[in-house]
């Protein structure tokens, strides 16, 4: 009895639909203009979420190199100039709380004279054995060959990868 | 009633529904993002505040720091400069020490010692430690003598540099050139009791008094000091040695000669002689009653609860010249046990 009342109901509305072509085309402009909307949304939700993600992203990168570089110490033990073998050794010591600090440049500079210089090793403590970079507590020896001084007062900075600086002082 | 019609109304007319809902799906939207966003740039700031913060509270602590390197002295053996130097922290944090350089400004060559990180020379604040004898650090410097002059100093775990202040020169000196070159150091005055028939029992700590047993026999450890102000070595023969007498027993004279004494304490024969470098302190042994040999000191019971003077006489040579010093000043107690 039921599933009579149903089925004829279904029939009617059927029949209103097929029968009215007014109609027809008012349902199916309402489900593109829904479906053009739904997707639509969607689309500017994904692009504004992969927007905000690769925000969070950059900033985190940005963040984490900041904080690597502000956790960053070096001290300079001891520099020599060698006016024999024309060379400087420097030697430092990573008293900082993060491992690997590579050196990324050294500035020798006296008065307005300044050189930069990224060609020089990084080796152990006794100079022997080259090392990539130095971690916390340990203590290395950056060698720089084939450089002629003066005598003088001379400031040398040290540049780490990570952007930190180090300054130090020297007499040759 | 009238809530009742306004629902049916909107439900009737539901024209702009879709608008509104889109409206508020879309600031839903955008203030879920922008609230993300948001506390995530709040929690990476709080990092980074962290950081800067742990950062400088690293700087304050290596400002903070602060050791003073005094009393120093350095003495020269093959190619091995010794440094001794009192440390004192009066800084407020404490501090660990894990090299040492040392520069000789007379040959400009320099060297370090490394190692004595795993000497854990740690200082509380006002704790102070001293580096004497066999506390003493050694820096390898090819070549350098005993003349030679140099510059010394500490680095910390945090990167400070602490320079080794030298011992006053000029006093040194010129107590040298009135009473002799050694110098004796009271503070360290010991006497030995034997471990076996020719061993040293507690070497090289011994036991730190002025008073000695008769019974049993005795050996006597005496730190010297070269301050020859030339700065030659001193070496010492087989004659060098501890002269006791005692007033009241008028006669009776006791004497112990030097004697090489292995790390172990125990003592070797024949004597070879021990030399000084310039500025060098040693811990001397005299513990025979033979030159040159080894025989225990018996010391008679008619000494037995009587006071006597203890003196040093030191004989050898110094650089190419002959040496010979008596230092008195010592007085001990000898006691039945």
């Amino acid at each position: 009895m039921y599933i009579g009342r149903t089925h004829m109901l279904v029939r009617r509305i059927s029949k209103t639909i097929f029968n009215n072509k007014k109609a027809e085309s008012y349902v199916i402009s309402a489900v593109i203009l829904a479906g053009v909307s739904i997707a639509l949304g969607f689309a500017v939700l994904a692009w504004a979420q992969s927007r905000s993600s690769d925000y969070e992203s950059e900033l985190s990168e940005t963040m984490r190199d900041e904080t690597a570089k502000l956790r960053e110490r070096l001290a300079v033990e001891y520099v020599v100039y060698n006016n024999v073998t024309r060379e400087i050794k420097i030697y430092l010591l990573n008293w900082g709380t993060i491992d690997d600090v590579e050196i990324q440049t050294i500035h020798i500079r006296r008065d307005t004279w300044n050189l930069p210089i990224s060609t020089f090793t990084l080796k152990s403590l006794n100079c022997t054995q080259e090392i990539l970079d130095l971690d916390v507590g340990e203590e290395g020896c950056i060698v720089i060959p084939s450089i002629d001084l003066v005598g003088g007062y001379y400031y040398v900075r040290v540049v780490t990868v990570r952007g930190a600086v180090f300054d130090s002082t020297f007499v040759v | 009633m009238i809530r009742l019609s306004w629902f049916r109304r909107f439900f009737k007319d539901s024209k702009g529904i879709s608008t509104a809902i889109g409206t508020v799906l879309l600031v839903l939207a955008m203030f879920v993002i922008s609230s993300n966003v948001f506390l995530f740039t709040i929690s990476q700031n709080t990092l980074y505040s962290q950081a800067a913060r742990e950062s400088h509270q690293t700087d304050a602590d290596r400002f903070n720091e602060k050791i003073i390197a005094s009393d120093g002295n350095y003495s020269v053996w093959g190619n091995t400069v010794k440094v001794e130097a009192t440390l004192t922290n009066v800084g407020a944090v404490a501090a660990q020490i894990i090299n040492l350089w040392v520069f000789d400004t007379t040959l400009q060559k320099y060297g370090f010692n490394d190692t004595i990180v795993s000497l854990n020379l740690n200082l509380n604040p006002g704790q102070i430690l001293y580096l004497r004898e066999a506390e003493a650090i050694t820096v390898s410097i090819p070549g350098a003598g005993s003349a030679d002059n140099f510059n010394a100093w500490f680095v910390t775990a945090r990167g400070n540099t602490v320079p080794v202040e030298k011992t006053e020169e000029v006093i040194i000196s010129q107590v040298a050139q009135g009473i002799g070159l050694m110098a004796l150091d009271f503070m360290t005055f010991r006497y030995f009791l034997y471990n076996g028939s020719s061993k040293l029992a507690n070497y090289p700590a011994g036991v730190r008094s002025y008073n000695v047993p008769r019974t049993p026999e005795i050996a006597f450890g005496i730190t010297l000091t070269n301050y020859d102000p030339l700065k030659r070595t001193i070496q010492l023969n087989q004659y060098a040695q501890v002269w006791v007498y005692f007033p009241k027993s008028p006669g009776t004279q006791l004497l112990w000669h030097i004697v090489n004494v292995q790390s172990d304490g125990t003592i070797t024969t024949p004597y070879s002689p021990i030399s000084l470098a310039y500025r060098q302190t040693r811990l001397l042994i005299f513990a025979s009653a033979v030159p040159g040999s080894f025989s225990k000191v018996s010391i008679p019971a008619a000494v037995k609860n009587l006071p006597c003077a203890l003196n040093l006489l030191l004989l050898g040579t110094v650089g190419s010249d002959d040496y010979g010093q008596n230092i008195p000043f010592v007085a001990l107690f000898v006691y039945e046990n």
